[in-house]
Order: C-alpha cells, then structure tokens, then sequence
C-alpha cells in the first residue's frame, strides 16, 4: 500500500467508514500488538490495549492532521495506553511466563550442546526479565527491526536515551546468557 | 572515558552496518586500539549472532490475526451504544428546560414537565446496552443458554469465594479454617471443567483460567491455613484484579435464570 493509498483510507475514516479503517487495522494490527506487548509484558493485556488504542485511534481520527506519518501517531497512541495500563498495575503484576518458559528453567549455554530453541528459550527470558524501558526498545529495536529514530518517536525520548537504554538491556542479556553458559560447564 | 562509552553506543549500529561511512570507520579505528570496547564488541557479536527471535506477534496463531479486526470493530461499535444511551436522556430533558418567553405557555410548559419527570421516573430502569461482543448472538459458536446460565452462577460463587477469602479473620491462633473455601474451591474447579468444555467466550475462558490458579492454591491448602499463605492468595486476588474481572464478566452474562443459592 502507497503513502497515497493511505491517506485516502484516511480520509474516508475521517468520513466516517468502518470498512476503510479495518483495512488500516489489518495493516497495522501486527505492529500494534509487538509495541503493546513490549510493554506490558502479557499477552492478554496485549491484546486488550492494542485493540483499544485502535478505537481510540478510530475516535480520534479528526485530530490527525497528517504532520507525521500515520504509523508514528497510532504508535504513539499504543506506547502511551500501554504506559497508562503499567501505571493502572504498578506494584501489582503477576507476570505472565511466556509459554515457552512455563515449563521452568531449560539448560541452556553458548555450548555446542545448546540447540537454538534452548538458545532462543534462554534469550526470550532475560529479555522478559529487562525493565520495561529496556524491553521495549529491543523488542521495538532489536527484534522488530524499527530504527533508532522511529523507537525514539514512540517512545517520546531522545535518539541518545534509545541507544543507552539498547545498550543496557543487551548487556544485561548478553550477561545473562554467559552466566548460564558459565554454569553448565 | 566519554568516548569509550559513545564508542560502545555505536556498537550495535555498527555490527548491523547501520552507521555512516565517516562514523564505522572511526569506530573500527577505536577498536583496533582498545581491547574492551573489542571485547565487548566481540560479546555482543556472538549475542547478535545467536538463533533469531520471535516476535510477540507470532505466539499468535493466524485465525487470531484473522479474527483480530472484528474484535476492533465490536469494541468502536460497544463505545457508540454506550454514548448513545447517555446520549438519550440530556436530549429528552432539553425541552424541559428551554427558555420559555410566554408566560402564560411557560405555566403550562412548568406543569408538563412535572408530569413529564415523573412518567420517566415511574418508567422501569432500562439494563444497560450489552456489548454487542458479548451479546448471545455474537458469541463465538453462539453460547447456549444453559451454559450462559451455569456461567453466571459459577461467576458469582467464585466472587463470593473471593470476597469471604480476603475479609476472612482467624477467629483463635494463627491460623484461619478454610475448610468451607477448599470445598467451595473444588466445586468450582469441577464447574470450570465443564464450561471450559462449552463454547464460550474467550474473554470468559480466560476469566476462568486466571480463577483456577487461585482456586487451585487454594483447593491443596490444608485446612487450617496459614496466614501467610492466604496473605500470598490475597495478593494474587488483587494483583490480577479478579473481583473486578469477575463484575465485568457478570454484568454480561446477566440472565434472568433462577440463582441457586446453596453453596
């Protein structure tokens, strides 16, 4: 889809149709879903904000002017109800374990014995594990691909904060994943 | 010490072949020179190099992602039916108190909005508009009514469980005497068995899945239990916000069925 085909979609959500802002939702509903996620650590608030960042995209659409891009707006939207949703639960979260992990600890190192499921168990952990900050720009800027300047537009901080904070969070997994490498041997 | 620590910034970048020509080549010169920053380079290369990750997008299925803008779609349309009804009253008194410029009308306008006030205050209260993701039609494999009915019940034991769990008080010693609790808690062990069986809604499914982890604690507590442990019950009541769940989850699966008040 153009930049141009968007901002017709757009415009006819401005007008009022559900039809085109579906379309903007199943094209954005992915990335929506991995910035919530990043930060509120669980899938079924996930999947509770991603949804209503998307009908308060919906009733707010009149105020996009178009300035920035759609996908900064609507990711904006996302990191601050996830933010909201953090501030809602602050102190008293039970943190979902990935389904990977339920299981408990899996024995994992560098070791050639370690097979890359063991590897990548081991590494969605400690990323699991990070402050939020920190997991939200790896998972934004890491994993998700976003470059430094898109991570710092959603998350409404400085091009340098994003960078220290990726900086920070892979050396907490690097360190880690070393530790449990030095374990095992 | 500044430039070790910008040195180190750019090293992601730099490993990924993102930075500019000018600024990868002074970082290789810095390496070249100073054996931490190689060293750390060298660590966060074979991180880099590691199998890749999952984003949380894939723990997703595909009938999710297929599913995922209706459930967008319920929810604008659940917002609107909820403005609309706040909406309807202001419109109704709006005529009540327009400015009347006759006095003679404005007597009569006086009286019928007397009458008028109290026809809508005689009017049986309307149940608030349910939301359209949640009403029977909507329900994913269309809820019987029966299910919707033991549904409703096992909600409303299981606040009533929750609510008796956090107030209760040891009456003598340490130690409280949850024997009725761990009863009540198999019971309804045994009823999420059955609706976890029924199509039901997946937000209700998920309701009963946070409900079994606290109930199952609770169900291999002894029956005298320590305060302790109930204290770890009550905050895992609280952290996952179950009573509230609980209420929102009732307020959908109100149902005129008879309540069966033994428990």
């Amino acid at each position: 889809m153009t930049a141009a085909d968007e901002q017709q979609l757009i415009l006819r959500v401005k007008d009022g149709s559900h039809e085109a802002f579906r379309v903007l939702v199943e094209r954005h509903m992915k990335e929506v879903y991995n910035i919530a996620y990043s930060f509120v650590n669980d899938h079924d608030d996930a999947e509770d904000v991603a949804q209503e960042s998307f009908v308060r995209v919906f009733q707010s659409i009149h105020k996009f002017r178009g300035d920035s891009l759609f996908s900064t707006w609507l990711y904006r939207i996302v990191a601050n109800m996830s933010l909201n949703r953090l501030r809602e639960h602050k102190g008293k979260r039970l943190r979902e374990t990935p389904a990977s992990l339920a299981d408990g600890p899996s024995p994992v190192g560098d070791g050639p014995d370690s097979s890359p499921q063991e590897i990548r168990a081991a590494v969605e952990r400690a990323i699991h594990e990070l402050p939020t900050m920190q997991r939200a720009v790896v998972i934004l800027r890491h994993l998700d691909g976003l470059s430094t300047k898109q991570v710092s537009s959603i998350l409404s901080c400085s091009h340098g904060t994003v960078k220290t904070q990726l900086h920070r969070a892979l050396k907490k997994v690097r360190l880690s994943m070393e530790s449990l490498a030095a374990e095992l041997r | 010490m500044m430039r070790h620590r910008k040195i180190r910034l750019d090293l992601y970048e730099y490993l990924r072949g993102e930075l500019p020509a000018d600024e990868s080549a002074k970082v290789e010169h810095h390496l070249a020179h100073c054996p931490r920053c190689a060293d750390e380079a060298d660590r966060l290369r074979r991180l880099l190099a590691g199998p890749a990750q999952s984003l949380p997008e894939q723990a997703r299925p595909p009938e999710y992602w297929a599913r995922f803008a209706e459930g967008v779609e319920q929810r604008i349309r659940a917002a609107e039916a909820g403005r609309n009804a706040v909406r309807r009253p202001v419109e109704i008194f709006r005529p009540v108190f327009h400015p009347w410029r006759r006095p003679a009308l404005a007597a009569l306008g006086g009286a019928l909005a007397v009458v008028l006030v109290a026809v809508l205050l005689w009017r049986p209260a309307q149940p608030p508009p349910r939301s359209p993701v949640l009403t029977e039609a909507n329900l994913s494999g269309d809820e019987p009514r029966a299910t919707s009915a033991r549904m409703e019940q096992y909600l409303r034991k299981s606040k009533i469980l929750l609510i008796g769990l956090t107030n209760a008080r040891p009456e003598d010693g340490p130690n409280l005497d949850l024997s009725t609790e761990r009863e009540a808690s198999k019971q309804l062990i045994h009823e999420a068995r059955y609706l976890e069986s029924q199509p039901i809604d997946p937000r209700a499914a998920r309701l009963i899945d946070r409900l079994n982890k606290i109930l199952i604690e609770l169900a291999n507590m002894k029956e005298q239990g320590n305060l302790p442990d109930v204290e770890i019950l009550r905050g895992g009541i609280h952290q996952e916000n179950l009573l509230f769940r609980i209420r929102m989850a009732e307020s959908y699966y109100d149902t005129t069925a008879t309540a069966d008040h033994s428990y």
